[in-house]
C-alpha cells in the first residue's frame, strides 16, 4: 500500500489535520467552536453553485464557491444574533440546517438535470474522500497550512488576549474585530481546505476535538497548541492510510473516529483534568470528610452502629468505621462500635 | 490655571437596544480623588465605567480625560473589570495576564522588553502575588482573581484608573491590599473610580460618591450624598423594578 499517492495523501492529511487543530484551539478558547460547523454545512450550496455556473469541477473553483456561501452563512448568523430575537444556539443550528438542505437539494437537481452534474462528484464532498488528492492538492494545503501557522504564531499574543478578554484588549487599544474576523479567517481557510478531504460533516470536528482533547493534559498554551496539532496529525494521517487501505471506508467519518478515540482516552487517563483523577479526588475527600464526621460523632455518642451511621448518609459506614478501628479511635464489639477514648494526640507523641 | 478635572463627562446617554440605562449623565470628577459610584442593580455603574471605556457605544454626549476629548481606547485610562467577566479556567499564567497591561505600549506583533517584565514584577509584588506568577489562573482563589487585574491594571500605569466592584467577594487580604494599593496610587495624584456595591462601606473608602441611577441623583462627599432621602429615592424609586441589592 506504500504508493507514491498514499505518501502524497497522507501528508496532505496531517498538514491539514494540524492547521484545522491550531486554528480550532483559539476558535475554541474563544468559544466560538461551532463557527466551523455552520461554515462547513453552509459551503454546499456554494460548491454545486460553482460547478453549475463554470462547469468546471476543478478544486480551486469549487472552494471558491465553498468559501462565499460559507461566509454568507457566517454573516447571516452574525445578523440573527445581534438583530432579532433569536439566541444564539437556535441561529446556529437554523443557519447549518437551511444551507445544507439548500445545498442537497441543489446538489441533487445538478446531478440530474445538468449535463455532466452526475460524474462531478459533488457527493464526495458530504464525507471526504482522499483517493483523487494529487500532489497539487498537497501543495496547495501545505501552502495555506503555512500561511496559517506563520499568522498564528505572528499574531500570538493579540490572538491570545483578545481570547482571554476580549473587552480588555480593547482598553489596551486593539481592534478586536479585526482580530476576531482574523481568528474566523483561519478557521474559513481551514475548514474550505479540508472539506474535499474530511467532508462538509465531519471537518469541523477537526476544529474542535484536538483542541479540547489536548486541553486535558496541559494548562499551557504553547504546549496546547503543539499537542493539538499532534493529535490532529495522528488522527488524520492515520485516518487516510486506513482509507487507503480500506478503500470502502469513508476518510472524514474515520479521521473523526480516531480524533474522537484520542478525546476519550484523554478525558478519561489525563492527569490532573481527567475524569479518573478526578473521581478518585473526590472519593478521597469525601472519605476523609466522612471518617472525620464519624469520629465527631462515635466521642460525642460513644457508641454507634452501622444503621445510625446509614441513617445520616453514610456512604460506606462499615469502612469508615474500620478506618477508625485502624487508628484506634474506634474499638468493634458485636456489631456496635465504641469510643476507644485514645489519648488526646500531643506534640511528643511522635 | 486650574488643573482640567480627570473626567468631565457631558449628556452622557446610553441605550441598549430601546432600553434607556445612562441618560444625561454630567459629571466632573477631579484628580487625585478615590471616587465610589453606588447605585441599585441596572443603575447603569458599570455601563458608565464602559461607556468612559468606549466598550458600550454611547446614544450623546461628550468624554474628556484631562481636558481632551476622549476618541477610542486611550492608555491614560486603566481598567479593573468584573472578575467574573472572564474564564478563568482559560490555559494562561498569571503573570502572563498581568503582562497584557503593558501589550498597549508594547504594539503589535512585539514581546514585553525586559524593563516591561520587570514591571510586572513589580505590580505582582505589589499586590502580594510574586509566588504565584507561573501558576495558572484556575488555581486562584476569588482574591487572588481580583488582585491578578489589579496588577495588570497597575503595569498599565495610567493616570484614570476605573474599577467594576473591586471589593466584591473578597477576602480582607485582598480588601487590605487593595485598600493600600489604591490609596498609594491617589498619592501620586492618579484618580480612581470604583463601581461599589456596599453602602455602609463607602464612607470608609472613598473621597467622593457619586450616587447613579440612570441619571446623577446627587454627587459629593459620602456624608451629604448617603442621606436617607436621596437614598430613598435612588434604592426604592418606582421604576427600578428589579431592586435587588447585589452586584
Amino acid at each position: 500500500m506504500w504508493t507514491y499517492n498514499t505518501a502524497i495523501v497522507l501528508i496532505g492529511a496531517a498538514l491539514l489535520g494540524a492547521q484545522c487543530a491550531v486554528v480550532g484551539t483559539f476558535a475554541v478558547l474563544r468559544r466560538r467552536a461551532l463557527l466551523g460547523d455552520v461554515l462547513a454545512h453552509a459551503a454546499l450550496p456554494g460548491i454545486v453553485l460553482a460547478f453549475w455556473l463554470t462547469g468546471n469541477r476543478s478544486l480551486p473553483i469549487l472552494l471558491t464557491g465553498a468559501a462565499s456561501t460559507g461566509l454568507i452563512g457566517i454573516a447571516i448568523l452574525a445578523y440573527l444574533k445581534k438583530r432579532s430575537r433569536t439566541r444564539e444556539d437556535a441561529a446556529l443550528g437554523l443557519v447549518l440546517s437551511v444551507f445544507f438542505g439548500i445545498g442537497i437539494a441543489l446538489s441533487r437537481y445538478v446531478q440530474n438535470a445538468v449535463p455532466g452534474g452526475g460524474k462531478a462528484g459533488l457527493d464526495t464532498f458530504i464525507f471526504g474522500k482522499t483517493a483523487g488528492i494529487v500532489l497539487a492538492d498537497v501543495l496547495g494545503v501545505a501552502l495555506v497550512g503555512a500561511l496559517s501557522l506563520v499568522l498564528v504564531m505572528g499574531t500570538f499574543k493579540e490572538l491570545r488576549m483578545v481570547s482571554f478578554d476580549p473587552q480588555f484588549a480593547a482598553t489596551q487599544g486593539y481592534p478586536v474585530v479585526f482580530l476576531d474576523l482574523l481568528m474566523m479567517g483561519l478557521v474559513v481557510v481551514a475548514v474550505v481546505v479540508g472539506l474535499p478531504m474530511v467532508g462538509i460533516v465531519m471537518v469541523a470536528a477537526l476544529t474542535i476535538l484536538p483542541a479540547v482533547a489536548a486541553r486535558f493534559w496541559t494548562s499551557r498554551l504553547p504546549v496546547l497548541l503543539a499537542l493539538a496539532a499532534t493529535i490532529g496529525m495522528v488522527a488524520t494521517s492515520l485516518g487516510a492510510l486506513w482509507s487507503a487501505a480500506q478503500p470502502g471506508w469513508p476518510t472524514g467519518p474515520v479521521m473523526i473516529l480516531l480524533a474522537g478515540g484520542l478525546f476519550v482516552l484523554s478525558a478519561l487517563f489525563a492527569p490532573h483534568r481527567g475524569l479518573i483523577t478526578d473521581l478518585r479526588r473526590r472519593s478521597r475527600a469525601r472519605a476523609a470528610l466522612a471518617e472525620k464526621a464519624a469520629e465527631e460523632l462515635l466521642r460525642a455518642r460513644q457508641t454507634v452502629t452501622l444503621s445510625d451511621l446509614s441513617r445520616l448518609g453514610f456512604r460506606r459506614p462499615r469502612q469508615t468505621l474500620e478506618l477508625l478501628v485502624s487508628r484506634g479511635v474506634a474499638l468493634a464489639r458485636a456489631g456496635t462500635w465504641v469510643w476507644a477514648n485514645p489519648p488526646a494526640p500531643s506534640e511528643d507523641r511522635s | 490655571m486650574t488643573l482640567a478635572p480627570a473626567l468631565r463627562i457631558e449628556h452622557l446617554s446610553v441605550a441598549y437596544d430601546d432600553r434607556p440605562v445612562l441618560e444625561n449623565v454630567n459629571l466632573e470628577l477631579g484628580r487625585g480623588k478615590l471616587i465610589g459610584i453606588v447605585g441599585p442593580n441596572g443603575a447603569g455603574k458599570s455601563t458608565l465605567l464602559k461607556a468612559i471605556l468606549g466598550l458600550t457605544p454611547k446614544l450623546l454626549g461628550s468624554i474628556e480625560l484631562l481636558g481632551e476629548p476622549l476618541r477610542g481606547a486611550d492608555l491614560r485610562l486603566g481598567y479593573v473589570p468584573q472578575r467574573e467577566s472572564v474564564d478563568w479556567d482559560f490555559p494562561v499564567t498569571v503573570a502572563e495576564v498581568v503582562a497584557m497591561g503593558t501589550y498597549g505600549r508594547v504594539g503589535w506583533f512585539r514581546r514585553p522588553s525586559a524593563a516591561e517584565r520587570t514591571r510586572v514584577q513589580r505590580a505582582l509584588d505589589q499586590v502580594g502575588l510574586s509566588e504565584y506568577a507561573s501558576r495558572q489562573i484556575s488555581q486562584l482563589s476569588g482574591g487572588q482573581q481580583q488582585r491578578t487585574f489589579l496588577a495588570r491594571a497597575l503595569v498599565q500605569d495610567a493616570e484614570v484608573y476605573l474599577l467594576d466592584e473591586p471589593f466584591a467577594g473578597i477576602d480582607a487580604t485582598t480588601e487590605e491590599a487593595l485598600i493600600e494599593v489604591l490609596l498609594d496610587l491617589r498619592a501620586q495624584g492618579r484618580t480612581l473610580v470604583a463601581v461599589h456595591h456596599d453602602l455602609g462601606t463607602v464612607a470608609k473608602f472613598f473621597d467622593e460618591v457619586v450616587l447613579l441611577h440612570r441619571h446623577v441623583l446627587a454627587f459629593g462627599p459620602p456624608d451629604e450624598v448617603l442621606t436617607p432621602t436621596l437614598l430613598e429615592v435612588a434604592y426604592s424609586s418606582k421604576s427600578t423594578s428589579r431592586s435587588a441589592w447585589g452586584a
